[in-house]
């Protein structure tokens, strides 16, 4: 069964029509990379998954579940926005317990530290307030959020978005672990680059459909790029 | 670029920002309103100002026709007679009115913490029972009329703050300010621009309200003295906060932290710093129950108690005259009204000095309270327009020595003519109403 | 429930951890004290001023010697009117109406000597009383904070985040609601502690006022916040919440009062003070019907004085018919003033409902006037003591007036004294405030409609979907 499964999915928001029948599994141990550009319906698919919109017509299940329907599901999806904001005036464990605390996971002290150093956070980091961290220190604090809630399933909306290339890399990393591990991540994104070096399966959404999927150890990234801008003209 | 250019172009802030537009011309309806209240307290007063003289003329008249046709007075009342001066001048209707000023349609101020007219004998004194203001509903008045200058001085910073709140901060928060600085060289210039547009705009609108008083009351005061001060500090008012925010734009921070720094200091100008400095005052000087008034009004039969000898002593000390009068050539006097006449005033002299250092002990309250004009800017602002009005709390006090006034010139003609014997004739009677 | 915890504890932790509010919380627990104590101190001055005035007015009174009864009537005696110790929370209309009230033969007088009369505008919107505070600041404080907490979720994207931890919009919501209530709370409470501790209130009907009070604000507190909680999720960006936020309460605190009081006015007019003095003065002379004139009335009276003792002549009737006549002209006084001063007091009561009733649009109206009337310090207390007075005027001239009449003088001798004695033993005025319950039905409407507002406001807030979050 995969852990994610959406079939003829469409969304409509007024006169537009957002998503037009997307179909795409993603195995457990997968990572899937939704390549599109801005308006593609990249988002959309990602907050019906999350259960905060639903959808005009299709199913999507997250294993084997109703999001938005099966409030279980809650502590099997972790989600990692696309700029992950933190209270400013909570140091990164603090940040990282009361998110826990939320979810009804106690999570010590310890064990904070231990996620953070696993996300790549330096240690001397740990006790400061979020509002001096940059952009990767936030967006490793929200990786350490959703590991805390040993979720199964994984849902990132462009991850690597304004990150350096060191920070981009060692998202790529860590997301491979995770799926090493047999965590199931879905990652929208428009960066053709991160998506190929991230994801073992690419599906490229525009206009609302998936018009192809790739398997990224099949091309290389200007393969990608050339397949893609193709499509974007149509 | 022209001036108008510029500020054409700057109104596009306000004009394209619907919530804005809203707030500009709710204010709008509000000073319109306020000045449309304002009238109609001024048409109540007028009415019944009317009304008193009216009244009073209508009881002179029958005065008169007393005198015409031999009568003493009121059938019902035989004991009276107006050819007798205390009995002519208890009938003279004798009014101290508190009159109309048109400035008052703008600042009606304190005109209803006190009565419209009194109506004065010789008994009356600035503090009678009788000068309480029209029948109203207190829990109405608790923050005073909805007038323009309440308007003026209290909504309007809440207006400016919509308008002036996101100047510069919407840039900023919007990162467009870089852009702003590329094209205007200047951001300063610029938004000061915009700081100016509203400034000249309320002002021209103030200079229009101002003026509605004389459309709606038909009189010419246009060009003087007290329209034009009133214009002036009310010009001053607004560009005081004006002035204020800008130097809170100046500090070029977020558009919440601008609105809370704005609304901030509206709150202690406007709520915190008046209300502290009428409690202290207050408890400095509480509003007085008049036990001493009382006391005075006591000291009456010690007056009465006091051998003739030594009153006829003291009269003559403050009205040298009345020592050539019929009864003051005599050294004492049997008849018990012109002797009572006598007590009557000294114990109206007494009376008067007495008002006089109440009235005096309000004044220094009160200019304790002028004392902290300088923290307290927008109350004295209030006062000042309620004096150009005249509705503040010197009015009343001009009020309370008029009545202290009239009913002095009262007490001297009649202890004159009382101890003159004179008869009061219809003419004798017409120069009383004069006083 | 925990995940509420959590998040009414995170604000709080917020709000510790932010100097500039915890500076503005430093700076309003500094006033709230100031106010409060200010508040206690011209409470105990006030009770001074009233009971010294008192005693002086009633020494006065005793050492008034001997006297003909009627010339004692015109010397008259005074009432003054103590507020209860609520008034040291809100001040209602003290400062516009008089307290001093003179009581004589013939005549009755109205309050006289308002502060307002002896002063200038020193404020629009009265002294520093923690009422100023708790209606004007607090609700602006509470509308600044909450409208943030909100805003910033949604701006800065973690509304996502918190929701994806399982976290139900009610949840948040309410949990960040209850922070900040809970601020106000504490502002309220140690504001009424302070008062409580240092004016000690001990009588239980003291002690009501003072529940209901803390019950009027507490719904209306609940009732900002949760609305300012409900507009800044529903509005699509932050300034456009707060804008609205702050025409909300200048529309509630400054312009729907006004125009209430207009249109009450106008539903129910008053007469002008020339009018009802002519009313007055007509009914007086004239007859209340228009058929029954004084003169006629005193006729028949000495008629059937003179008939009960079976005389023809005032001088041969062994009491003084002066005193009888004087007497029933107070009674037939007292009819016209009933007539004419219960109108007034009619229009006001009706003046006051119509405009209790507009605080379905504007519940701020609604907790001012119900602060005023568990304070004691509104128009219906104000009229209650002016009754009070009143009647205790009657009884006192009435007594005068017997003394006269049957005390031992002959009609027409004016020149005949009572006794020091006589003067001495008439009852001082005592006036203590009245009991709340004589006005529940009006307060219970000012409760009624906040809790009402409250209740819907919680109610549209849970029904908030998550469409307006993200």
């Amino acid at each position: 069964m995969s852990a994610i499964s959406i079939k003829g999915l469409k969304k409509r928001y007024a006169s537009h029509p957002a998503l037009q029948g997307v179909d795409l599994a993603v195995q457990p141990g997968e990572i899937y990379g939704l390549l599109g550009q801005n308006g593609a319906g990249k988002t959309t698919t990602i907050q019906i998954l999350l259960g905060f919109q639903s959808p005009d017509e299709g199913t999507v299940s997250l294993l084997g579940k109703t999001p938005g329907k099966d409030r279980s599901l809650t502590k099997d999806v972790a989600y990692i926005p696309e700029n992950v904001s933190l209270y400013p005036y909570l140091n990164g464990i603090e940040n990282l317990q009361y998110f826990s605390r939320l979810a009804n996971i106690h999570v010590t002290k310890n064990e904070a530290e231990n996620l953070l150093i696993k996300c790549g956070l330096a240690a001397n980091a740990h006790f400061r307030l979020t509002s001096t961290y940059s952009k990767g220190m936030r967006q490793k604090i929200g990786i350490a959020i959703a590991l805390a809630k040993s979720a199964q399933i994984f849902l990132l909306d462009e991850p690597s978005s304004g990150l350096d290339p060191l920070a981009s890399n060692e998202l790529t990393q860590l997301l491979r672990e995770l799926a090493a591990n047999g965590k199931s991540i879905l990652m929208a994104s428009h960066d053709i680059f991160r998506i190929r070096e991230t994801a073992d399966k690419i599906g490229i959404l525009h206009r609302g459909k998936i018009l192809k999927e790739l398997h990224s150890a099949d091309v290389s990234a200007s393969d990608i790029e050339s397949i893609y801008l193709e499509y974007m003209k149509m | 670029m022209t001036l108008f250019q510029t500020l054409k172009n700057e109104s596009v802030h306000i004009t394209k920002n619907r919530f804005k537009v809203v707030a500009l011309l709710l204010f709008f309806g509000a000073t319109l309103y306020s000045v449309w209240q304002g009238y109609l307290i001024y048409k109540y007063r007028a009415e019944q100002i009317l009304l008193v003289q009216k009244s009073a003329r209508e009881s002179q008249q029958e005065v008169l026709g007393w005198f015409k046709n031999g009568k003493s007075g009121p059938e019902e009342r035989p004991w009276i007679d107006v050819k007798n001066p205390f009995w002519a001048m208890w009938y003279g209707s004798h009014y101290v009115i508190y009159e109309n000023h048109p400035l008052m349609i703008l600042s009606p101020g304190q005109v209803s913490d006190i009565g419209i007219y009194k109506k004065v004998s010789v008994w009356s004194t600035p503090f009678d029972q009788d000068l309480i203001p029209e029948l109203s509903n207190a829990e109405f008045q608790v923050s005073g009329f909805f007038d323009f200058s309440f308007v003026w001085l209290f909504l309007l910073p809440l207006l400016l703050i919509i308008l002036m709140y996101n100047i510069q901060s919407f840039e900023k928060d919007a990162g467009l300010l870089l852009l702003v600085n590329i094209q205007a060289g200047k951001t300063n210039s610029w938004w000061l621009k915009r700081v100016l547009v509203i400034g000249i705009t309320l002002s021209l609108w103030l200079i229009v309200v101002v003026i509605v008083p004389r459309i709606l009351i038909g009189k010419s005061f246009l060009f003087n003295k007290e329209w034009i001060g009133y214009l002036f500090f009310s010009m001053i008012y607004l560009w005081g906060w004006l002035g204020l925010y800008t130097l809170i734009l100046s500090r070029n921070s977020s558009q919440v932290s601008q609105a809370i720094q704005m609304i901030t200091i509206w709150i202690f100008l406007v709520l915190v710093i008046p209300a502290s400095v009428q409690q202290w005052i207050q408890m400095r000087n509480p509003a007085s129950l008049m036990t001493e008034w009382q006391e005075v009004e006591e000291k009456r039969d010690s007056i009465y108690a006091t051998s003739y000898d030594t009153a006829k002593v003291k009269l003559l000390a403050e009205f040298k005259d009345l020592s050539t009068t019929k009864f003051g050539l005599l050294d004492s006097i049997s008849d018990p009204m012109k002797k009572g006449a006598a007590y009557r005033t000294l114990y109206k002299m007494y009376i008067d000095s007495s008002s006089e250092v109440f009235l005096q002990s309000i004044e220094r309250k009160n200019q304790a309270f002028e004392s902290f004009a300088f923290i307290n800017p927008v109350m004295w602002f209030q006062n000042k327009l309620n004096h150009l009005s005249n509705s503040d709390l010197s009015a009343i006090i001009e009020i309370r020595r008029r009545i202290r006034s009239k009913s002095n010139s009262i007490n001297k003609r009649l202890i004159f003519d009382e101890w003159n014997e004179v008869v009061v004739d219809s003419i004798q009677f017409k120069k009383y109403l004069e006083l | 429930m925990k995940a509420l915890l959590q998040i009414f504890y995170n604000e709080w932790l917020g709000l510790y951890r932010n100097k500039v509010l915890i500076g503005s919380f430093l700076l309003l627990a500094f006033v709230l004290a100031l106010t409060a104590w200010m508040g206690v101190k011209k409470q105990d001055q006030l009770t001074i001023q009233t009971h010294s005035a008192s005693n002086y007015a009633r020494s006065e009174w005793e050492s008034i010697g001997p006297m003909n009864p009627h010339s004692a009537a015109h010397e008259g005696t005074y009432a003054y009117y103590s507020p209860g110790l609520m008034s040291s929370l809100d001040e209602g209309i003290l400062s516009q109406v008089g307290r001093v009230l003179r009581l004589e033969g013939h005549v009755q007088n109205e309050m006289a000597y308002s502060a307002r009369s002896q002063e200038a505008i020193y404020s629009r919107f009265g002294g520093l009383m923690p009422s100023l505070l708790l209606q004007w600041v607090v609700p602006l404080l509470l509308i600044f904070l909450s409208f943030r907490s909100i805003y910033q979720e949604k701006e800065q994207g973690r509304i996502t985040l918190l929701l994806s931890q399982g976290l139900g919009i009610k949840q948040i919501l309410v949990g960040k609601a209850l922070a900040y209530f809970s601020i106000a709370i504490i502002a309220l409470l140690s504001t009424v502690l302070i008062q409580f501790i240092f004016l000690e209130f001990s009588q239980s009907s003291d002690i009501a006022r003072l529940v209901g009070f803390v019950i009027s604000y507490i719904l209306f507190y609940w009732l900002i916040v949760s609305l300012t909680i409900v507009l800044s999720t529903v509005l699509k960006n932050a300034t456009g919440a707060l804008s609205s936020m702050l025409a909300i309460w200048v529309l509630w605190m400054v312009l729907l009062p006004k125009w209430t009081a207009s249109i009450a006015s106008e539903k129910y007019p008053l007469p002008s003070r020339f009018e009802f003095k002519q009313a007055m003065k007509d009914d007086r002379s004239k007859g209340i019907d228009g058929h029954n004139p004084s003169k006629d009335r005193i006729n028949k009276l000495r008629d059937s004085v003179l008939a009960k003792y079976g005389v023809s002549s005032d001088t041969a009737l062994p009491i003084n018919l002066d005193g009888i006549v004087m007497q029933a002209d107070e009674e037939y006084g007292n009819l016209v003033w009933d007539k004419h001063i219960g109108g007034v007091f009619e229009s006001f009561s009706l003046q006051k409902r119509l405009s209790q009733w507009t605080s379905i649009l504007n519940p701020m109206h609604a907790l001012k006037s119900a602060s005023m009337s568990f304070a004691g310090t509104d128009m219906l207390h104000h009229i209650h003591f002016q009754k009070e007075a009143e009647e205790y005027r009657r009884s006192f001239i009435k007594k005068l007036n017997d003394e006269h009449a049957y005390g031992g003088s002959k009609t027409g001798d004016w020149s005949w004294q009572s006794t020091e004695e006589f003067f001495k033993n008439i009852d001082p005025f005592k006036y203590s405030t009245v009991e709340i319950s004589k006005y529940k039905r009006y307060w219970q409407v000012d409760l009624l409609i906040l809790l009402v507002w409250s209740a819907s406001i919680t109610v549209l807030m849970c029904l908030i979907s998550k469409k307006h979050l993200i």
